[in-house]
């Protein structure tokens, strides 16, 4: 029976299918094996049996049309998740069970006879409702580690987050952990920084989290450390939330705050030159 | 009394709101179409956090200033007009984001 691990933020993933598996290329570098698994995923070929559209509780839109809806019920959530390319089409039917940590996922569409059980926007919706229940947070952000310390710098879209990692690696020599999707996660007291697959290949990366930024365009470098509320709401505006659940809603904030009452978190005033990291180095926060 | 009016009304809304405590500070965070929109969010200091908390716990306008008195050197005219503007504001924003 086909079988594959992943591990993504130091959970491991094992799909099992009675079919080929399939899965993009960026999901390669975070294959393993032999590990003891925290999420189970059974992939399934075609629909369930006897299956008709459960009543939808909550949906994610686009321009476009629907990307995914969702119906909560009492013993699991049903996600259907329609093709981006057509989003008339159902792509995957995919039920998860919380109190097992599983999922059943069956796929309406394959190539060659092989599924593809996590095909986009699927797997990070996977990683994203495992974070509605465990002790991390997936937000929008860009990380460089230097001498084992490492730089999140979060924001959305055009505010300089992948330019600043670039700067970081270009001129310190700095490793990139992502330039979009992060996992901050809390194990045993301290926290780790991890990426999380791409469309394209890039190598797991991992570093301990030591500041959090949040960039914007400005005349000149300016830094403000956050505290409280500020560095809370700051935060959660720039984690991934679906937020159909308040128990989902309530459980991140709960973990945000764990994160802001260990993490120094700080709005960044940028311009884009090397100066900044000297200047950032100079003038951060060591301390919550 | 219009002020236990619009306390109701922060009551039957409270289901479409998350809050979160930050030391004394608390974050409100309206849910929309059940959604949490964090661009829309209230901060509420040690004394708004402390009221808010008694609403949500459902008193009324009168427990509430009593709640005050016994918890802060204020003379009774005063938490009242205090009461009555941070419960006008509260209600003001409840209702322009449940």
């Amino acid at each position: 029976m086909p079988s594959i691990q992943l591990s993504i933020g130091g959970f491991i993933f094992e799909l099992n299918a009675q079919t080929p598996l399939k899965i993009e290329e960026g999901y390669l570098p975070f294959l393993t094996e032999a590990q003891v698994v925290d999420v189970s995923i059974e992939c399934l070929k075609g629909y369930p049996e006897n299956y008709s559209k459960p009543e939808i509780h909550y949906q994610a839109k686009s321009p476009e049309g629907v990307l995914w809806e969702l119906h909560q019920g009492q013993q699991s959530t049903c996600v259907l998740v329609y093709d981006p390319n057509n989003l008339e089409v159902l792509q995957q039917i995919a039920y998860w069970n919380q109190e097992n940590s599983s999922w059943q996922i069956y796929v309406l569409e394959n190539q060659d006879g092989a599924i593809d059980p996590l095909a986009y926007p699927l797997g990070p919706l996977i990683w994203y409702f495992l974070s509605t229940i465990e002790d991390f947070l997936m937000i929008h952000g860009s990380a460089v580690v230097l001498n084992q310390q490492t730089r999140v710098f979060s924001g959305f879209s055009g505010v300089g987050k992948s330019t600043m990692a670039k700067l970081w690696e270009q001129n310190r020599q700095a490793t990139i952990i992502n330039d979009d999707r992060l996992i901050l996660r809390k194990i045993a007291d301290e926290w780790f920084v991890y990426n999380t697959p791409m469309f394209y290949a890039a190598e797991p990366q991992m570093g301990k989290l030591h500041a959090v930024f949040f960039p914007y365009h400005a005349p000149a470098n300016k830094i403000e450390k956050l505290n409280g509320v500020a560095a809370l709401s700051k935060l959660l505006a720039h984690t991934i939330h679906h937020g159909h659940n308040k128990a989902h809603v309530q459980h991140h904030m709960d973990i945000a705050t764990q994160l802001i009452s260990q993490i120094a978190c700080h709005q960044l005033g940028v311009v884009p030159t090397p100066e900044v990291i000297e200047y950032i180095l100079e003038k951060e926060s060591p301390h919550v | 009394m219009q002020q236990n009016q619009y306390i109701q009304e922060i009551q039957a809304q409270a289901a479409h709101f998350v809050c979160k405590e930050v030391g004394v500070d608390t974050l409100l965070v309206p849910l929309r179409d059940n959604v949490a929109d964090f661009n829309q969010y209230l901060t509420l200091n040690e004394l708004g956090s402390f009221i808010y908390k008694l609403v949500a716990d459902g008193n009324n306008f009168e427990q509430i200033h009593a709640a005050l008195l016994d918890t802060y050197d204020v003379s009774a005219d005063q938490a009242a007009q205090d009461l009555s503007n941070f419960i006008e504001q509260l209600h003001q924003y409840t209702v322009s984001h449940a």
